[in-house]
């Protein structure tokens, strides 16, 4: 079914990146988990899955360190998925399985400690609130609308995130383009399944999806996303694992922006700050989200920030915030999350800094470690042109 | 894009982007795979064919490539500040000698600039290894007995016992994540103070090179300060905590410096086009091919000047494109490559670190050679010459 996936030379380099590997002594990592674990498995059938491996969070990175390209997070997700569970666990991972469930009914992350813990919910971590649907804030275009995009609404997103939705609509629509909003229901990419060890599962929720959006896609130019995980599912692990291939490019949000923005706004971007905006102006610290350096590296963000006239753009470092999509919401996983996410709050140290990153989860996990405020780039953004354009309001308060 | 786009990220890309970046230029590192310093433990090493304490200056034309002695000091200084720059401890001595470090069977090593948790010395002293009963590299009975018998010098050891959270899958990188910890820095100190009676008090401590990934230098601080004598790391086989720790920090120090990291396959670079597997492309002024990788997971150079991708047998490019060269004669200034693309690292003809223990020296030459025809060192006189550069070949 893989390719390459006997090819391990045992350089232990996986190893060397992982950042579970690097936090729980107990964790065996990924060659272990991987293609040890591959290998011992075509071997025996039989072969006892290790009670650590949903212990990995599915970054990826020891996948993408790998000189002979061996699929190891995606052994690891296999060897997950042969893994028993009881009951409320597997309840549990069900749901989280299916964040497009939660994204319906977003109030779901509202639910009471006494209810959530028994199903083996964390009740440290931040659980998102919910957020309803703002509408888009720029006025008319400003440019003639030519094209138009599908914008992947991941169900983060919809669920939690919506004034980024409504952020990254507006600026579309700013440079130009018609947004068209894709799905125009609630699903998921398939990817929480994949990551959870359940890839049959994942594949069906993927065509569901990929159904669910095709209709709407023969005249768009392009597809933006806004989660980094959904933007590699969707534009790789779609066409390489479940056959499903889109008839448009997928871009992450910050890609397009870089790459279609027109001059006008990257000149708005940095003109008309006064003094007193630019005595205001604090840390922009960016985090390249695992799937995102995985899929693309590190800087794009930075690039953009830096294009934006954002200032004092430092990156984290940091291999993994911890959040792992769904990982810092399993009770047996959030020490762990917890404890990747403390370098941040080493480099973090005044809360009105900004905190710039790819993923609702990880936004939501570095603002609770950090105290500061972390964003989608989409938002940054647009919050910088409604202040340097001398637009009323800001999108907080638009969504009061 | 990018005026200078690198194509891998192990020593030799790192250090050309580091000359890029020092001199303010743009510069893009892509890359589909990690690079190799994790495999080994970041000293690097000048020229070693002998036993004896070797003057490098006096060897300058044993290497392949043979370049002016101010250009040598130039680069090895240079390394040593981009080191230094990134949070790396590295003890400089440079141009004087080499030093001697200590590997994990016990075999002495001549090695130019290391960094400064691990072990090195100027002629042959008495030592005391110690080794962790559950950490398999750590042989320190073998190690001591081969260090006595190679240089005629006393020497003792002891080996710990492991600690309580210990299992036998730990690795290095395990120990080192455990020793990250005040509890594993605690277990160590106490360990090690149980023995420490029978250690002559003038003698270094060896410690196998597990000390910590993030913590090393407090680490072996805080041992010195409460055993009252010196402590050191020596370096074991792979998976190498020196490598990972120096990878770790210059990277990020690039990273900080600006430098995109970006992640993908170069399946083609044609008239400074740089094409990735996903289709992402765009235009350099100048592409180097830092692809040497010690696994071979890179590009490989061919010594007809074809660019393959080892893995799937396939031809992605020619360096230079439509000419044939020949890589053994690589150091020839009019034959090592176009001023488009050039290439550094172990896959360029005429130097074979593992024979001359000259990896280092490897680096930098190959990284200058590079460098030079990018004109970033327009200013200085050694790139201009090329009389000045001379081959030595095989």
């Amino acid at each position: 079914m893989w390719e390459n996936d006997d090819a391990c030379i045992k350089c232990s380099i996986c190893i060397s990146v992982c950042p579970v590997y690097g936090q729980d002594l107990e964790f065996p990592g990924p060659k272990a988990l991987g293609p040890d674990w591959f290998r011992a498995y075509q071997a025996n059938p039989l072969t006892v899955p290790s009670e650590h491996v949903d212990d990995c969070t599915f970054c990826q990175l020891c996948e993408a360190s790998c000189p002979v390209h061996v699929p190891i997070a995606h052994l690891i997700a296999q060897h997950k998925s042969l893994k028993k569970k009881t009951w409320r666990i597997n309840l549990r991972d069900r749901i989280l399985a299916h964040p497009h469930w939660v994204a319906r009914y977003p109030r779901l992350a509202n639910a009471p400690n006494f209810l959530v813990r028994p199903l083996g919910f964390g009740t440290q971590s931040r659980w998102p609130r919910p957020q309803r649907r703002v509408a888009p804030l720029s006025s008319s275009p400003q440019a003639d609308t030519r094209q138009i995009v599908g914008l992947f609404v991941d169900c983060y997103s919809r669920g939690f995130d919506q004034d980024v939705l409504s952020a990254a609509q507006a600026l579309l629509e700013l440079w130009g383009f018609s947004v068209r909003l894709l799905p125009h229901a609630s699903h998921c990419c398939g990817a929480a399944a994949y990551a959870a060890g359940q890839p049959e599962e994942g594949q069906r929720i993927a065509h569901s999806t990929y159904d669910a959006m095709t209709p709407g896609l023969t005249d768009l130019s392009q597809i933006v996303t806004l989660n980094a995980t959904c933007d590699s599912t969707l534009r790789e692990e779609w066409p390489l694992y479940w056959n499903l291939s889109l008839p448009v490019p997928v871009l992450s949000f910050s890609e397009f922006a870089l790459d279609k923005a027109p001059a006008w706004f990257w000149d708005a971007m940095h003109k008309g700050m006064t003094a007193r905006q630019e005595q205001g102006e604090t840390t922009s610290w960016i985090h390249t989200t695992c799937r995102s350096r995985v899929s693309r590296g590190d800087g794009i963000l930075e690039q953009l920030a830096d294009k934006a006239g954002l200032a004092a753009i430092q990156p984290l470092n940091l291999a993994c915030c911890g959040a792992g999509g769904s990982y810092a919401f399993k009770e047996e996983h959030e020490k762990t999350a917890h404890a990747l996410g403390a370098a941040a709050l080493e480099q973090v140290t005044e809360t009105h800094d900004r905190i710039i990153v790819d993923s609702g989860t990880c936004a939501l996990h570095l603002t609770q470690i950090t105290g500061a405020l972390a964003k989608h780039p989409a938002y940054w953004l647009y919050q910088r042109f409604l202040s340097l354009t001398q637009r009323s309001g800001d999108i907080a308060s638009q969504e009061k | 894009m990018s005026a200078i786009t690198i194509i891998g990220q192990g020593p030799a890309a790192l250090l050309a982007a580091s000359f890029i970046q020092e001199v303010q230029q743009d510069c893009v590192i892509v890359a589909d795979s990690e690079g190799s310093l994790p495999l080994w433990s970041g000293s690097f090493d000048f020229h070693a064919p002998s036993d004896d304490i070797s003057n490098p200056w006096s060897l300058l034309d044993r290497q392949p490539l043979m370049l002016p002695a101010e250009t040598w000091a130039f680069l090895w200084e240079s390394l040593v500040g981009f080191e230094r720059a990134a949070g790396i401890p590295v003890a400089a001595d440079i141009p004087s000698h080499n030093w001697w470090t200590i590997t994990c069977t016990g075999k002495s090593k001549s090695v130019f600039v290391v960094p400064q948790w691990q072990y090195v010395q100027k002629t042959f002293l008495p030592v005391w290894f110690i080794g962790f009963q559950g950490l398999a590299d750590s042989m320190a009975d073998f190690q001591c007995h081969t260090y006595q018998q190679q240089t005629g010098v006393d020497a003792g050891f002891h080996v710990l016992p492991n600690p309580t959270p210990w299992t036998p899958s730990w690795g290095p990188i395990r120990w080192a994540s455990y020793m990250d910890t005040d509890e594993g820095l605690s277990w160590l100190l106490s360990e090690i103070q149980k023995v420490a009676p029978e250690i002559p008090k003038t003698w270094p401590i060896l410690l196998p090179q597990v000390i910590g990934r993030r913590r090393a230098e407090h680490n072996l601080q805080a041992l010195t300060t409460a055993l009252g004598q010196m402590v050191f790391e020596y370096p074991l086989v792979t998976p190498s905590l020196g490598g990972m720790r120096i990878r770790d920090r210059w990277v990020w120090y690039l990273k900080k410096q600006g430098v995109p990291f970006l992640t993908g396959r170069a399946i083609s670079v044609e008239k400074g086009w740089v094409t990735l597997a996903d289709g992402r492309q765009w235009h350099s002024d100048h592409v180097i091919v830092a692809t040497g990788g010690i696994l071979g997971g890179g590009l490989e150079v061919m010594v007809d000047g074809r660019l393959r991708d080892p893995l799937r047998d396939t031809v992605v490019g020619r360096m230079p494109p439509g000419r044939a060269i020949d890589l053994y004669s690589w150091g020839q200034p009019a034959d090592y490559g176009t001023p488009e693309m050039t290439a550094c690292g172990s896959q360029c003809g005429g130097w074979d670190p593992n024979q001359d223990g000259n990896g280092g020296a490897m680096i930098l030459a190959t990284v200058w050679q590079s460098l030079c025809r990018t004109g970033i060192f327009s200013n200085l006189g050694s790139c201009n010459s090329e009389r000045s550069v001379t081959h030595v070949g095989k």
